[in-house]
């Protein structure tokens, strides 16, 4: 019983770590870049939610939309003011707009104490009660933060498979030059990819605020699920990050209910060194090897 | 001059501090295949860099259809009329061979016109229609190759760079890309060709120049640079 609740748990906050992983990944695969300033935007996000949830009682869909719309234009501005100066200057801007990123991610969480205060704040939950299965039991909350999870990935999916956007991106992603020679705007995939990177770690900073509370430094609790998700995915991949991210969501919760809930994070991560030593690249080129060979018969 | 198609003119490109084209000028007429010649670091590859725009630490004056482009973005080109395939086939590993042409004809209008380039690339082709649901990078050389050409010509472009198209290639499969490369011209489409293979860029070309440490040192008719002493003794190794 315990044993697959404990399964039901992890795949439910591991289905909000692959958000969290393919938002990141996203724009590593598109820019070469690591973004420091990510788990803010999650922070600035959770703090809206907080602002527009709990002050102005707006209900919770709206939130979302509200949130996620104003993390899109946050993100795809701090592409267009911050990070567009540096790569004009220089064609090896990798490293300057990492720096650039980890400058903001100090700068944001420094204004915001000064604004907010360094407490913690939130509210207990968006939604009471618990559905019981009889082998398992799950709250509403819980069964809620699965539904936008899927949701968002799925949209995710289907923008980038489907839409001229989203195989702009997967050709900026493998071959910059071939998408310019292919009559590609990369500025423009730039910023849109950064907004939408931004729009999509709006989702966990409002459906876990409940869970995690909100205060200036949070976002170093989605930045380093990002990062584990993204390595054990692959960089760049976003299969792998969806993957990735169920499997940290599994570990963590089965070392909290096994082991200790203290150790949760170090035998999550002692977890993803071991893989990573077996697959240095990730498991996401893996999985999509399978299934072109899948493909080919 | 309406039949000059483009036209370059004292052009000049740098690494840093180092000079690699040296008052470089280049005409070529509608129509025309115009094959580029010359040993490992003559300046090809940065020439047909700097026509695109990839290449922007350049001087001098590139006029396609008698309108200045070198002042602009690289990715309008194609809207233009100017296709490059560079070195490296410019093709995605990671995506299939059929999201490869798609991607290729962003910038057509209209779903009926896509679809109709896209038929038209697999008929032209085959091969890449066999193979469609394949990831780019598990085709062979040549195969990849049939798939960087195709991608080119998608949009069907006025005038295509083609850089080293024969590289990495097996002497039976460069013979089979010199059909495709004349197919295409036959189709209306004018040719820039870079080529280290001298033999067949003569035999396919109309005019070559012979590029040597960032300059042009030699041009005239293919007929003319085949008994053309220097040339033979250089590159064609009689």
């Amino acid at each position: 019983m315990m044993f697959l609740q404990q399964i039901v748990n992890g795949l439910i906050i591991g289905a909000m770590y692959s958000v969290i992983g393919v938002g990141f990944t996203l724009i590593f695969g598109i820019m070469r870049i690591l973004n420091f300033a990510y788990g803010e935007f999650y922070m600035l996000a959770s703090y809206g939610a907080f602002l527009a949830y709990s002050e102005l009682h707006l209900p919770l869909w709206l939130v979302l939309i509200l949130t996620m719309a104003t993390l899109f234009g946050m993100g795809a501005m701090t592409e267009r003011t911050l990070i567009k100066p540096v790569r004009e200057r220089t064609s090896d801007w990798s490293v300057p707009v990492i720096m650039v990123t980890l400058g903001l991610q100090i700068v944001l969480q420094n204004l915001v104490l000064l604004l907010a205060g360094g407490t913690y704040q939130g509210v207990s939950a968006y939604l009471l009660g618990s559905l019981d299965l009889g082998w398992v039991i799950v709250s509403y909350e819980r069964l809620l933060i699965l539904g936008v999870s899927v949701g968002c990935l799925v949209g995710t999916w289907l923008l980038i498979q489907r839409t001229q956007f989203g195989l702009a991106m997967l050709a900026v992603s493998q071959n910059r030059e071939g998408a310019i020679l292919s009559g590609i705007n990369l500025q423009r995939v730039y910023t849109l990819s950064f907004g939408l990177s931004a729009a999509l770690v709006a989702i966990p900073g409002v459906m876990l605020m409940p869970l995690l509370y909100v205060y200036p430094t949070v976002g170093h609790v989605p930045i380093m699920k990002a990062f584990a998700v993204t390595l054990l995915g692959g960089m760049g991949n976003i299969e792998g990050a969806i993957l990735g991210g169920i499997i940290l969501g599994i570990s963590e919760t089965m070392a909290s209910a096994y082991i200790s809930a203290l150790m949760k994070d170090g035998v999550a991560f002692a977890f993803m060194i071991l893989i990573l030593i077996f697959y240095p690249s990730g498991i996401g080129p893996y999985f999509q090897e399978i299934r072109q060979k899948v493909i080919r018969q | 001059m309406s039949h000059l198609l483009l036209q370059i003119d004292a052009l000049n490109a740098y690494y840093g501090d180092l000079q690699v084209l040296w008052e470089v000028h280049l005409e070529v007429c509608n129509e025309d295949i115009l094959a580029i010649i010359g040993g490992n670091g003559a300046g090809k590859t940065t020439l047909l860099r700097s026509i695109v725009g990839l290449h922007r630490h350049r001087t001098g004056s590139i006029r396609f259809q008698e309108e200045e482009i070198s002042h602009l973005p690289p990715h309008s080109l194609i809207y233009r009329g100017l296709a490059e395939v560079p070195d490296e086939r410019g093709i995605f590993p990671d995506l299939s061979v059929e999201k490869n042409l798609i991607i290729g004809a962003f910038p057509l209008k209209g779903s009926k016109t896509k679809n109709s380039a896209l038929s038209w690339i697999y008929q032209m082709f085959p091969i890449l229609q066999e193979r469609r649901h394949f990831l780019a990078r598990s085709l062979s050389g040549g195969e990849q190759q049939m798939l960087a050409l195709g991608k080119g010509m998608i949009t069907r472009p006025k005038l295509l760079l083609l850089d080293e198209p024969s590289s990495g290639l097996s002497p039976l499969m460069v013979v089979r890309l010199m059909e495709h490369i004349r197919r295409i011209h036959q189709e209306g489409t004018t040719l820039l060709l870079v080529e280290q293979n001298v033999h067949h860029a003569l035999r396919i070309a109309r005019r070559a120049s012979v590029m040597e440490n960032g300059r042009i040192v030699i041009h005239g008719t293919s007929e003319q640079l085949m008994q053309d002493d220097q040339v033979k003794r250089a590159y064609l190794g009689r």
